[in-house]
């Protein structure tokens, strides 16, 4: 138990040496609007890893490919229509009216082509999208 | 791996419920044949799968968790919700004992002498080692709070020793509800006083229990550097469970230590 | 001039909808710490010589024992020992149906 203890903390301590010469990694929470720290906890920045580091990057270089963040508000007008980002010409959306509606429209959205809800008229308009 | 075109973490097929299905239902037919049949083998072949099953189980989300990175913030969320709900099936798991003492103490059947306690009862003193047990979960509940602001500013150090001094107090708790059971003038088969506290205090005792070893688990993974400042949701979930843990005893001492005696 | 990476990280921060690092306010660890040995130790210290203090004045007379039928129930034996004693059974304070065994 106490032998693995320290093999840990040696391979994090060598990793976080090594993040820092290559000056890309920041320092644990140097930086940032957090007071210095005294202790060596990890961040995400250095320890996230598989799905988990793919959205913190992502995050970082500024898309959100996975809808993580509110969408933007539209008009939902002729001329500003909500924008659907689809990885496919096809994705079907479900259209609220208003806030306090206890219905949901669903509409097929198809490239190209600007569709209505039948309860509100809000037009909808996919976009094409790729995955970072 | 394929590309994935979501955050959520599809999880792989695993034995573990399975094996907790039937660690469960062994369990269960097991306590009922050990109370009337006095054999305790099918309790103790389910007890142990339950047990293999959960620390397994743990250790599975442990991985994907933390070395697989499985557990994006949409996860984590989810994780949350889960954890709510399952802290709000625990309350009214203890609110049913609480509506049995109301029950039978606001209105005492003649039977018991028509008082509370019932005549014979002589309750336990609720301003001596009950008063100590308050002092000893409300500490806790602070230190533990210590200790998670101490782990988010990225102080690992004050965060194990403030999270080894929640462990003691959670350790220190159940010594002094064990001695205090070995003191109590009443038993669990007098009058539905005896009943009542037993199980009521006795159920809390497991939840500590389990709530200290919810800590110990976070006290190694901590020291393991499996928690980051900002996902270390498996340590929130202990701290969770551990407030829930000491507001039911609040409870407790109010209601069955305090007025009931 | 703030690094690039600082700023990144900045806005990745404000963008942070996790509720655990939501609140950080910088002193809120020491707070709980001063909290934690100032009010809560010293609480729990309190509380213990409470205990021992009331300990020394208790009468060690139990009360005598009435066969009341509402107590020690034995509608089924216990599962365990001999079915008479109950599992925290403390001879001095817990008397069997037919009273202490002591007696």
């Amino acid at each position: 138990m106490a032998s693995r203890l320290f093999r840990v903390c040696g391979a994090l301590r060598a990793l976080r040496a090594s993040s820092a010469a290559l000056g890309r990694g920041p320092r644990p929470l140097a930086g940032s609007s957090r007071p210095a720290s005294t202790g060596d906890m990890p961040t995400d920045e250095e320890q996230a890893t598989g799905m988990e580091r793919k959205v913190l990057d992502t995050i970082k270089q500024g898309v959100d490919p996975y809808c993580i963040n509110p969408s933007k508000p539209f008009g939902g007008t002729k001329d500003d229509p909500h924008l659907v980002p689809s990885l496919t010409n096809v994705r079907l959306v479900g259209c609220i009216c208003e806030e306090d509606a206890t219905e949901t429209y669903y509409i097929w959205l198809h490239m190209g082509k600007i569709e209505r809800c039948p309860s509100c008229g809000a037009h909808f308009k996919l976009i094409p999208y790729e995955m970072p | 791996m394929t590309h994935q075109l979501h955050q959520y973490h599809m999880v792989d097929p695993s034995p573990w419920p399975l094996t907790g299905a039937l660690g469960s239902l062994l369990t269960a037919s097991g306590l009922a044949l050990w109370f009337h049949t006095n054999t305790t083998t099918i309790l103790k072949l389910g007890l142990l799968t339950l047990t293999l099953t959960l620390i397994q189980w743990w250790r599975d989300v442990v991985r994907e968790g933390t070395f697989q990175g499985h557990h994006t913030k949409g996860v984590q969320k989810n994780m949350r919700y889960g954890m709510m709900l399952f802290i709000v099936s625990e309350v009214f798991f203890f609110l049913g004992f609480f509506w049995t003492l109301y029950h039978v103490s606001l209105v005492p059947t003649p039977e018991l002498g028509a008082e509370w306690p019932p005549t014979g009862i002589v309750p336990l003193n609720p301003l001596e080692v009950p008063l100590l047990n308050t002092a000893v979960l409300l500490s806790s509940g602070a230190t533990v709070t210590w200790s998670h602001h101490a782990l988010m500013q990225g102080n690992k150090k004050e965060a194990t020793y403030a999270l080894m001094i929640t462990i003691a107090l959670g350790i220190y708790f159940t010594a002094l509800q064990l001695s205090e059971y070995m003191e109590t003038p009443f038993t669990i088969s007098d009058s539905v006083y005896g009943s009542l506290f037993f199980v009521a205090t006795g159920f809390h005792g497991f939840h500590v229990m389990i709530g200290t070893t919810f800590l110990i688990v976070c006290l190694a993974r901590l020291v393991n550097f499996h928690f980051t400042t900002s996902h270390h949701f498996g340590y929130e979930a202990a701290i969770w469970y551990w407030h829930f843990v000491d507001v039911v005893w609040l409870f407790l001492f109010v209601s069955v230590y305090w007025w009931g005696s | 001039m703030i690094p690039r990476w600082t700023a990144v990280r900045l806005v990745a921060q404000g963008r942070n909808f996790a509720t655990a690092a939501g609140h950080d306010e910088g002193s809120s660890a020491r707070t709980w710490k001063i909290l934690s040995f100032v009010v809560a130790l010293p609480g729990v210290a309190i509380c213990w010589v409470n205990v021992q203090l009331k300990k020394k004045e208790h009468s060690h007379e139990r009360p005598e024992f009435i066969a009341y039928p509402h107590l020690r129930l034995r509608t089924k034996a216990y599962p365990w020992g001999d079915g008479n004693h109950s599992l925290f059974h403390n001879p001095r304070t817990n008397p069997l149906p037919t009273g202490y065994e002591d007696v």
